[in-house]
């Protein structure tokens, strides 16, 4: 992977250009919502991006509670990172596509409120990692992971079972889009997984290095000689 | 003698009281950004298409500048470590 690395980044890179020119110059215009609907190609790729890291969090978590794995918990925190940063993406692309389209930033029905509350479980997931210590950290964050998986099929689905401002689902909801906007959607999902599973990969390098660094930190602090009061 | 970090000063309760205390302030924030904004003039639809695209960029790379910052970080402390 190490080897492969720059070259799937390079590959990636060109993917992700070639999807935005497809984006912004290939796909047909919308008949009622003009150029804007374009954010479409931005908004709902990241969401399912999002959804994609969460699950494996969620995974890697469940992992972690039942085997104690430390690699799967270092897998857990870099999906969880990966996941708030789409998920901050989808929250803000969101309210820029509301405004000209519905007339409002923001209104507090279950598929946006449930998408806040998802992004504010994972930082509070984070947050938690980042400010405390002990054996029974990773632990708590696992356990808080499963939990906060729960809210992934309520948003999900809230669509599909409540009355929302929020359109309903144009693939596998029984709606139509164009075969081309179709294509241009997902081949931009597809870039944004590949670049998204490439930083995700580096994190993981990253979660892996900084647990070998600390172990050394505290086995050297072990082995130095202590000064005398 | 090195300062104490972050995680050495506060306890447990503190951390947890702090992180509520600074996810309220980010919601007042957000609550307050969205009513200064929506008072502002409506922008051209395409502003919008622009700033979403921007916006979603912006925050990709400001990740990937994190992502940097703690390599770099991470990379001296090994060199001190090698150094020992």
């Amino acid at each position: 992977m190490k080897r492969a690395f720059p070259i799937l980044a390079i590959l990636t890179a060109g993917l992700l250009s070639y999807a935005l020119y497809e984006a912004l110059v290939a796909a047909p215009t919308d008949r009622l919502q003009g150029d804007v609907y374009r954010i479409i190609y931005y908004h709902v790729p990241s969401a399912w991006t999002m959804f994609t890291f969460f699950a494996i969090n969620f995974v890697a978590s469940i992992v972690y509670l039942i085997r104690r794995n430390l690699k799967a918990d270092a897998v857990a925190v870099a999906a969880a990172e990966l996941g708030v940063v789409f998920n901050t993406v989808v929250l803000v692309t969101g309210p820029l596509w509301a405004r000209p389209v519905w007339g409002i930033w923001w209104t507090w029905d279950i598929r946006l409120t449930s998408t806040l509350v998802l992004w504010l479980i994972y930082v509070s997931y984070l947050l938690l990692r980042r400010f405390s210590s002990g054996a029974q950290m990773p632990m708590l964050a696992a356990a808080l992971a499963v939990f906060g998986a729960l809210d992934m099929p309520l948003v999900y689905f809230s669509i599909w079972f409540f009355r929302t401002q929020h359109p309903q689902p144009v693939v596998g909801g029984g709606g139509s889009i164009d075969p081309r906007m179709l294509h241009v959607w997902l081949l931009n999902w597809f870039a944004f997984e590949c670049f998204g599973l490439l930083v995700f990969w580096s994190r993981y390098r990253l979660e892996v290095l900084r647990r070998e660094v600390e172990e050394t930190q505290a086995l050297e602090s072990l082995l130095e000689p202590r000064s005398v009061r | 003698m090195s300062e104490p970090r972050i995680g050495e000063v506060f306890s447990t309760t503190w951390k947890v009281l702090l992180s509520l205390l600074l996810i309220s302030l980010g919601i007042s924030v957000i609550f307050f950004l969205f009513a200064a904004i929506g008072a502002a003039p409506a922008a051209s639809a395409n502003t919008y298409l622009y700033a979403a695209y921007v916006a979603t960029w912006v925050i990709h790379i400001a990740y990937l500048g994190s992502l940097v910052r703690r390599y770099t970080r991470l990379r001296k402390e090994i060199e001190e470590l090698a150094k020992k």
